[in-house]
């Protein structure tokens, strides 16, 4: 028995294996700057990667990551023997966090000075990023007993925590962080619609159409669920179920660790959450209920997911907000509030947008800058004749808010090191004035300008005080607090009549509408909700309140009387005492740091064995953590004929051209090729690239050049995404030089028509080859050039192909067997497509020689071990124009 | 057609590659003010108006020159020399507009709008029908007036004597009637209908037998992808010497020499880069309405696929008439001007820098 387990237990290790090198081998994203002068700072447990600029962060990083070592060290019982890298910088306007453990532990936060906008009330410091990222990779990279020996072998091969149900993965790190509304706002949601995911759909990410994304209602579910896990079964569960998934990897599959921990049958203590999340939702519905019942309001926007700021014209004729959606382009919406028409302004990664004037609108604007940096700049949309101008570049201005004066705005901009300032911008000279500056412990969250323009209202983040509103004059920059109390306080907004200011607040347990009398200086409970109501917008004649409010589609836009007299007063309770000071971040000895070497973090991390009927060898790559340098290298011996093979390829992005190097030796085969590749843009909608090589294998010499273009257009659900490949080579043979001219040209249209299971699209492509020495092939079912329906394959030195595809959705599934014990095999989709394929090959393109097929492919996509693969199952019938039989074929592997 | 365009394939006429690259450096300069207007106010255009002739023709080579223009209320003056330096000799036109609608010209000038014919010598009168439409008052709004607004049709009759051919000391004494027109629609969804079409009919003095040529294209364009059909006829009973189209695929080396063809293509372009590059201050030299040069370049790239049929005369089809091709090419907008790289059926990879083919 104990033989039997340890075969499962390393044939689940080879499953991991083969996941972590299918991830691996995806061509490196680079993230990081590397002209930035990159120091690194080492401690017992960690190495900090900073720029040199963000030296005070790397210090404060430092200390905090050693507090998180020791913190979950305590709680799982399990620390890391490698150090992890922590990777700090500011090349985003939108903090970000990653967490990988294959090839090295790598955590990298970008930006991580302010808030999460997902989060939309809530401050994610730095400590929170920190403790979280450690947390997950702790508890991904824990191995015990067999794993802990696989590990000693293999080296970071082994990381058993990867195959945890994603519910476990995604929820245990937010068990720790301070503020679980966000996590709570979603169940609420769910128990109030009935409509509570199942433990399949928890268990492995997978295309869901639905909101939220998988990944999100994994983590929210999970840190909810580990919470209940702790109160019913006992605080020691998260952590056994850490070991039991480290020691018997197996009862991954089967959910087997969650009974192993809690001596129950999974479904069984699902059922009780269920049950206990339903409580808690009735708990609140009756406090609801004994205050007056949930505020009345109606329903404005049917979009959903995050349909966020909205803005009323400043005639009251229409509403714009902010929508992003999986599915959908990003961008901005208009709605007419007399008949809720809903409409695609323009497609763009946008922050809050304002009015200016009834046909212009401001907005803060994503772009891609020099390559590396995702930063804002301020733009205008000119309804009239829907053209876009950009205002400012590379200014990194997140908030604008006009001024009454219609010429002058109030923009919120992000400065170096973590600072931010405000500034007024006068439209009409481009001339700028800076009207405060913040440290890096303050962070501006929100902002808004009254509507005589003579105040000015903050959500300001303050270290060790959190969200707080404060007011301040354009010509001032002395700040008055106005709530100054634990609950985060945000989304200031004032009343037409500048009487009130609104805000969102979270303090009955649930983000709910307030108001401040700016006269009398009493607060009002504006809105009482059970899931969420955020950013409160009055309109401009002072009758309606237009808001943000959770459902279980997402966010969507809501309405309600504007009635101040309907309003209960509150009191809200001001801290006492001194502000909480900020820690004092402690200084880390100069010595101990150092300029970042590659090089130094590039040695082999893992030894994959290679075994097969002929050869026997070792497989291996590593790549540093700022992804600017990267190898993989195979050697082994060729049993029949005793002979080494190797394999080595390497690349380097420290500066440009982009460098990539391949070398293969083999008895029979040497080739050598060597690339120079020159990224000329990247940005959300495009990508321009060039790549020249030369190259020599076994005796002929080729010098290639490729180039590549990406456009992405579209509006809405509308979507259009176009490229383009061109490669040509010249090659030195004994008997002359050869040419070689490819070209592939993709179109894949989304068309705008959902249906329930999704959305239809309309994919084309035309491939031509042509050479005067080497042959292309045509005729297979995959492979580049695509001709389903006939049995043989034809080559030739000229060749044309093109193919079109009506791609369509048939059943969104998100089904996984088996109810009472479920199976890690789980059913995602089912899709269709008609396919039409012509092409002709030989030695001249003679249109009268081409083939046609056509036929219809179903296609599966199944998930397998709570995400450790994900494939599709596709079964395909052609028929080539002519020929007697149709071909039938049954294939399992990546979608094309 | 062959009227401003200029063809040069990649042969080894050194001589030919290298006016062509002294052509594009100065139309860097001249081309780049016409789309200076879109980003900076430009300087205002004031009569008159000097700019300069580089023009290239098969019986002049290079003809360098300059153009004179003179605005008086509604009436345009214009007067332009030039100098061949192949054939040594002076070339002139002139030219008399009321309201850019009708024109009268005179001239002995390298440009026919007969197929074949590097230049002609006569008078012309250039009627511009939608530019008479407007001057008539006929204005209304709506869908007409949008598709006008971006469109052209314009009748020109000549009486003159065209240029000698290839083997002809003397040309023809002849006179004709042309028509051509242009149609530009935008229709929804960021698509837009493309026509334009010729027509031309002639008669030598010495004949009164008449020689006829109808060519049309259409191009539907989405966002960057066009398909373009075209399609053309001729007629030369009187046997014109060179009186045949020139108009060809860009994977053909040699271009389209029949008298029906149907041709049809596929593009798909790619904006590249697009910026300013400078401006050239000849203030000092030109002074300041006419020595300031911004300079913008623009680049695209593309992807074609193109076919057709081409018969001769009474000819069946045969296999060799089926043209196909495909290729990538570099696209200078702002030079009119695009080298391609085309492989056609037989798989023989072409070369061709073109200028003056791009809208």
């Amino acid at each position: 028995m104990a033989i039997k387990s340890r075969w499962i237990a390393l044939l689940l290790a080879l499953m991991l294996l083969g996941s972590s090198a299918k991830g691996a081998a995806v061509p490196i994203e680079l993230r990081f700057d590397p002209s930035l002068p990159w120091k690194t700072l080492e401690t017992e447990h960690f190495i900090i990667v900073f720029p040199e600029e963000m030296r005070p962060v790397a210090e404060e990083a430092a200390e905090i990551a050693e507090r998180a070592q020791e913190f979950w060290a305590q709680q799982l019982g399990y620390s890391p023997q490698e150090k992890t890298f922590l990777v700090l910088t500011d090349q985003r306007d939108v903090p970000f966090a990653s967490t990988r453990l294959f090839p090295q532990n790598v955590i990298a936060l970008d930006h991580p000075f302010g808030f999460s906008w997902e989060r939309l009330g809530s401050a994610i410091t730095l400590e929170d990023l920190i403790f979280s990222e450690y947390g997950r990779l702790v508890d991904q990279a824990r191995v015990e007993g067999l794993t802990a020996d696989l590990k000693a072998l293999l080296g970071k091969l082994i990381a058993p925590g990867l195959a945890k149900p994603l519910m476990f993965r995604e929820g245990l790190a937010e068990l720790i962080a301070s503020d679980h509304s966000f996590a709570e706002m979603l169940v609420r949601a769910w128990v109030q619609a009935d409509r509570f995911p199942s433990l399949a759909q928890l268990s492995a990410p997978y295309a869901k159409r639905s909101w939220p994304p998988a990944v999100l209602q994994a983590r929210a579910m999970g840190d909810l669920f580990l919470r209940f896990l702790k109160e019913a079964y006992g605080p020691e569960i998260p952590e056994a179920l850490g070991r039991v998934h480290a020691e018997y990897p197996l009862a991954t599959l089967t959910m087997g660790a969650l009974s192993l921990a809690a001596r129950q049958s999974p479904q069984e203590i699902y059922e009780r959450f269920r049950q206990w999340a339903q409580e808690d939702f009735e708990r609140l519905r009756q406090q609801i209920a004994s205050q007056g019942g949930v505020t009345a309001r109606t329903r404005r926007s049917s979009l959903g997911f995050w349909s966020l700021w909205p803005v009323w014209s400043p005639s009251g004729d229409l509403i714009v907000y902010y929508h992003a959606n999986g599915e959908r382009l990003s961008g901005l919406h208009m709605i007419n509030p007399v008949d809720g028409e809903d409409r695609a302004l323009l497609s763009c990664e946008c922050g809050p947008p304002v009015w200016l004037n009834e046909s212009t609108l401001l907005y803060p604007r994503l772009t891609f800058q020099a390559n590396f940096n995702i930063f804002y700049d301020l733009y205008a949309y000119e309804l009239d004749t829907g053209q876009e101008q950009r205002l400012t570049y590379q200014e990194r201005i997140f908030l604008v808010e006009p001024l009454p004066d219609g010429r002058t705005v109030l923009l919120a901009r992000h400065e170096k090191n973590g600072r931010s300032s405000l500034v007024l911008f006068d439209l009409v000279n481009r001339s700028r004035r800076i009207l405060r500056e913040f440290d890096p412990d303050q962070q501006i969250h929100s902002m808004a300008v009254s509507p005589d323009g003579r105040r000015i209202a903050l959500s300001l983040w303050k270290k060790g005080q959190g969200l707080d509103i404060y007011l301040m004059s354009p010509w001032r920059g002395e700040l008055i607090p106005l709530t100054f109390d634990p609950s985060p306080d945000v989304d200031p907004a004032f009343s037409r009549d500048g009487t009130f200011l609104l805000f969102a607040s979270l303090r009955a347990g649930v983000f709910d509408l307030y108001a401040y009398h700016l006269q009398n200086q009493q607060f009002f409970r504006v809105t009482r909700s059970l899931t969420g109501s955020f950013q409160p917008v009055a309109s401009p004649k002072g009758k309606k309140l237009l808001f943000v409010s959770y459902d279980v589609d997402g966010f969507n836009l809501y309405a309600m009387e504007y009635a101040p007299e309907q309003w209960s007063p509150v009191s809200i309770p001001q801290r006492t005492g001194s502000p909480v000071a900020a820690k004092p971040t402690p200084q880390m000895p100069r010595e101990r740091s150092a300029p970042y070497d590659a090089a130094s973090t590039l040695l082999p991390t893992f030894w994959l064995p290679l075994l097969g009927p002929k050869h026997v060898g070792l497989f291996t790559q590593n790549e540093d953590p700022l992804g600017q340098q990267r190898y993989e290298l195979t050697a082994g011996l060729n049993l029949d004929s005793l002979e080494l093979f190797s394999q080595l390829s390497y690349t380097n992005i420290q500066a440009l051209p982009w460098v990539h190097i391949q070398l293969l030796g083999t008895a029979t085969q040497q080739r050598q090729r060597l690339s120079l590749t020159i990224p000329f843009s990247r940005s959300f909608t495009s990508e321009r690239s060039l790549l020249v090589g030369i190259g020599q294998d076994s005796g002929v010499s080729e010098l290639f050049l490729q180039g590549k273009l990406a456009d992405l257009t579209g509006l809405d659900l509308f979507r259009r995404d176009s490229s383009l490949q061109v490669e040509g080579a010249l090659a030195w043979r004994p008997e002359g030089i050869s040419r070689r001219l490819t070209l592939a040209w993709e179109e894949q249209l989304q068309l705008p028509w959902a249906i329930p299971s999704g959305l239809p699209q309309l994919w084309f492509s035309v491939r031509a080859a042509w050479s005067d020495h080497e042959t292309f092939r045509l005729g297979t079912a995959s492979g580049a050039y695509l001709l389903r329906g006939y049995e043989d394959v034809l080559a030739g030195s000229h060749l044309i192909a093109a193919n079109l595809e009506y791609r369509f959705p048939i059943w969104s599934i998100d089904w996984a067997c088996c109810r009472d014990n479920p199976w890690p095999l789980f059913l995602d989709d089912l899709r269709g497509r008609l396919f039409l394929d012509v092409g002709t090959v030989g030695s001249l393109i003679d249109l009268r020689q081409l083939r046609v097929g056509l036929g219809l492919e179903l296609q599966l996509k199944l998930v397998l071990g709570y995400g450790l693969a994900e494939g599709w199952l596709r079964l395909g019938l052609a028929y080539g124009l002519f020929e007697r039989e149709p071909q039938i074929s049954l294939r399992w592997g990546p979608n094309f | 057609m062959t009227n401003g365009r200029s063809c040069w394939k990649n042969s080894n006429n050194t001589g030919d590659r290298f006016i062509w690259l002294v052509l594009v450096l100065l139309g860097i300069v001249t081309l780049g003010e016409s789309s200076w207007g879109q980003l900076q106010q430009p300087p205002p255009q004031a009569s008159p108006r000097l700019r300069p002739v580089i023009a290239q023709s098969r019986i002049d080579g290079l003809l360098l020159g300059l153009d004179l223009q003179l605005t008086f209320g509604a009436w345009e003056l214009r007067a332009g020399g030039a100098y061949g330096l192949l054939s040594q000799a002076g070339r002139f036109r002139t030219r008399i507009q009321y309201l850019q609608a009708i024109g009268f010209s005179y001239g002995d000038w390298p440009t026919s709008l007969v197929l074949g014919r590097s230049g002609e010598q006569g008078l012309h009168l250039t009627i511009d029908l939608i530019a008479l439409r407007r001057l008539l008052g006929d204005a209304e709004g709506g869908l007409l007036a949008e598709i006008l607004k971006q469109s052209r049709l314009e009748g020109t009759g000549f009486l003159g004597r065209l240029w000698p051919g290839e083997g002809e000391t003397e040309g023809p004494q002849v006179g004709y009637l042309h028509l051509r027109g242009f149609i530009h629609w935008p229709l929804p969804f960021g698509t837009t209908f493309e026509a334009r079409g010729e027509f031309l009919y002639g008669q030598p003095e010495a004949t009164e037998r008449p020689f006829q040529t109808f060519f049309s294209s259409s191009r539907v364009w989405v966002d960057q992808t066009s398909l373009e059909l075209r399609l053309g006829e001729l007629d030369n009973p009187v046997g014109l010497k060179g009186f045949r189209f020139d108009l060809g695929l860009r994977s053909y080396p040699e271009a389209v020499a029949g008298h029906r063809f149907l041709l049809a293509s596929l593009e798909q372009r790619f904006e590249l880069f697009s910026g300013y590059l400078g401006s050239l201050d000849l203030t000092s030299l030109l002074g300041p309405v006419l020595g300031w040069f911004p300079v913008h370049l623009r680049m695209k790239s593309s992807v074609f696929f193109e076919g057709g049929l081409v018969l001769g005369e009474g000819d069946p089809l045969s296999p060799d008439q089926v043209l196909f091709g495909w290729g990538t090419a570099l696209l200078l907008p702002d030079l009119g001007a695009q080298v391609s790289i085309a492989i056609n059926r037989e798989g023989m990879p072409v070369l061709k820098v073109e200028a003056g083919v791009l809208p």
